[in-house]
């Protein structure tokens, strides 16, 4: 297998470059390290903690725009590349891993698969159907058996009452208490505002079907990641779905390479 | 195909158990993918790309076994590495094999300063000269948005160019002539294949020839290309063994069948799907082979196929055009009774569809949109009748009939 793809495999992506996870994490450690030798700190976790979806292309490189178009993807990707010409990039290799994990855990664990640690005593049968249904394209999908009959499902809703955002993070206060638990580090949102300029902070179930994630910052407040410009809205007319995913910086797995 | 798996670094009684399962389905995953797609309907096609072989997806099995179990660790509370970045705390240590430090070290070692080792590291990898070339430029926008999934549930809901199909005359003429994209899909598509060649793949090349043929509107019988047709020999040689359980039907021709096809006396018929592989499916569908007859078949147990002769097929399509066939035999040329008429997902006789409507009549999106589009909208919106002198517009279907001599893994 190419260098890169081993490199990706084990889940290297140097993401404490990206200042949000830097300071999510909370740590001060730096990428690098440099002592009597070097020591390359790095932190793993899902792309995407809310979503089921399976990846595709991620388009680090412009051969893997021609090759999604055609519908072409190496037979073998770590042998593959190279005897072919054309290149998939390492984030394309680490995503389908992450969807793999996820389509593992949806088939294995009891239950919607969220939260719990206990192996389903479903049929064999039943399990490759869900892993199949996990990687399938949205149109091919069966609706009925896991993990599009219940992933995206609400466990709540709660009504926003202002918000306001600074530095592409939201910050949502509603009344009365959201109900997220800090025991848990996996909520995320569903937000639909319905008038003016509030409707910017909206999400889009298209492309974030089961919301994005939040940080909880009290009992009546959470933030989360939405871009665009600064600003602050009181009198909100709309609500707030309140969302579980995979799990927040709890699942931050540390790596260390020297 | 057997799994080489990672070591776990963690441990606990929810963690052993759950990679003791993991391991186990995991198996069950790689030994259900060769039986799992097998017709129109269970198409592998309906798997996003990066899941569509089997190959790759046991690579992903083993690299994603660690991170799953840390995830289960973390939900258990159980011990092991890779919670913080204290030296002392038994962090996730990876010690690279020179090579890989190396690469690393090289891609950090541009500039010392974070935003450098991202750029370095994310510009790929400096022992792949591919990854150093020329980039070709992008895709259309229109058909790139689709093939990277983007799903739009509302067709128009009239018809536009329902007074006669073809590029040109798509939306009145007020939308641009897509010709010479679909030629460059066309010229991609041949492109792409011919890599594939060197790893004993003939379908994709084939694939993008016969769109081409059908584009062209010559409708004239395809016999496949010369310096291909040995590798697609091959490689369905090598498929209907694979799938012979599965996706392979004996078929009892007539007598006036056999000599049409020039069928030598031992010689059998098989139907195949070919839903297995993307680009085997893209080009044939289901379609008909004829081999030497000297594999031993007991029952519906078909023996190993030693000699692929000739696969048969017609090139048409239920969203483009579509060949009717009356008294004629599908891979030969069209007799006088047999037509081509719009298929039936554009038009029937309570309704008719726009290209759009058609597609997703079919559940096509994404992927499955883009690679069908070309032939649909050549065709246009609604029921088209088709006419000769406008076949290079609209493009005209065709018969295929391949036939492959004996060379090394078909017949010798």
């Amino acid at each position: 297998m190419r260098t890169a793809y081993e490199l990706a495999g084990k889940y290297l992506n140097l993401s404490l470059s990206d200042k949000y996870i830097r300071e999510t994490e909370g740590s001060n450690k730096d990428v690098v390290s440099v002592g009597s030798s070097i020591v390359i700190h790095d932190i793993y976790n899902y792309a995407d903690k809310m979503s089921a979806d399976p990846t595709g292309y991620q388009f680090e490189h412009p051969d893997e725009k021609w090759m999604n178009l055609i519908g072409f993807y190496p037979d073998d990707v770590s042998v593959g590349i190279g005897t072919t010409g054309y290149f998939v990039g390492y984030k394309t290799f680490q995503r389908a891993i992450e969807t793999t994990s996820k389509a593992m855990l949806l088939s294995l664990l009891d239950g919607d698969s969220k939260r719990t640690t206990t192996v389903g005593v479903g049929s064999t049968r039943a399990k490759l159907d869900i892993f199949f249904n996990t990687l399938k394209y949205k149109s091919s999908r069966d609706t009925t058996i896991k993990p599009w009959s219940n992933w995206n499902d609400s466990v709540g809703i709660c009504t926003p009452t202002s918000i306001s955002r600074n530095d592409n993070v939201a910050i949502v206060t509603t009344t009365p208490a959201h109900g997220m638990t800090t025991q848990y580090d996996d909520w995320g949102v569903v937000m639909n505002l319905n008038t003016g300029i509030a409707t910017s902070f909206n999400i889009s179930t298209t492309r974030h079907p089961n919301g994005v994630p939040v940080k909880i910052i009290d009992a009546n407040t959470f933030s989360y990641r939405n871009s665009g410009l600064n600003t602050s809205i009181t009198g909100l007319s709309g609500t707030a779905s309140i969302q579980v995913g995979w799990g927040g910086t709890s699942n931050n797995l540390h790596l260390y390479v020297y | 195909m057997t799994f080489n798996w990672p070591d776990v670094p963690f441990s606990g009684t929810k963690v052993d158990a759950f990679v003791v399962a993991y391991k186990a389905f995991a198996q069950e995953v790689l030994d259900a993918y060769d039986t799992e797609f097998y017709d129109a309907a269970h198409s592998v096609e309906y798997i996003r790309l990066p899941y569509m072989t089997k190959e790759n997806v046991k690579i992903y099995l083993e690299k994603a076994l660690v991170y799953s179990a840390f995830v289960i660790k973390q939900r258990a509370g159980e011990s092991g590495p890779g919670t913080d970045f204290e030296l002392g705390n038994s962090p996730l240590d990876l010690e690279l094999p020179p090579g890989e430090a190396g690469s690393l070290l090289k891609k950090l070692g541009c500039t010392w300063d974070n935003d450098s080792f991202d750029i370095c590291f994310e510009n790929g990898d400096n022992d792949n000269p591919d990854d150093k070339k020329l980039a070709p430029s992008s895709p259309p926008p229109e058909v790139d948005d689709v093939a990277d999934g983007a799903e739009d549930d509302d067709c128009p809901k009239t018809l536009s160019n329902y007074r006669g199909g073809g590029p040109k005359a798509t939306n009145n003429g007020q939308t641009p002539d897509k010709s010479l994209l679909w030629q460059t899909y066309v010229a991609v598509l041949k492109s792409a294949g011919l890599g594939l060649l060197a790893i004993g793949r003939g379908s994709l090349w084939t694939t993008g020839d016969m769109l081409g043929h059908y584009l062209g509107g010559s409708g004239s019988t395809y016999t496949g290309t010369g310096f291909v047709t040995p590798t697609l020999g091959v490689e369905i040689n090598s498929y209907v063994n694979k799938y012979s359980a599965s996706y392979v039907t004996e078929l009892n021709p007539s007598s006036a069948a056999r000599s049409a096809y020039g069928m030598d006396a031992n010689d059998k018929m098989y139907s195949v799907d070919f839903y297995g592989y993307l680009w085997l499916a893209s080009g044939f569908g289901t379609a008909t082979i004829i081999t030497d007859g000297s594999e031993n078949n007991v029952g519906n147990i078909i023996g190993n196929i030693s000699y692929v002769k000739q696969i048969i097929d017609d090139y048409d399509f239920l969203y483009a055009y579509t060949i009717v066939r009356n008294s004629g035999l599908p891979g030969l040329p069209l007799e006088s009774d047999d037509s081509i008429e719009s298929g039936l997902y554009l038009c029937t006789e309570q309704e008719q569809r726009t290209v759009c409507g058609a597609l997703s009549q079919g559940g096509f999106t994404g992927l499955q949109y883009v690679v069908r589009l070309p032939v649909a909208e050549a065709h246009g919106d609604g029921c088209v009748p088709f006419q000769e002198e406008r076949a290079q517009d609209t493009g005209k279907p065709f018969p295929v009939r391949i036939q492959f001599s004996r060379t090394s893994g078909n017949g010798l």
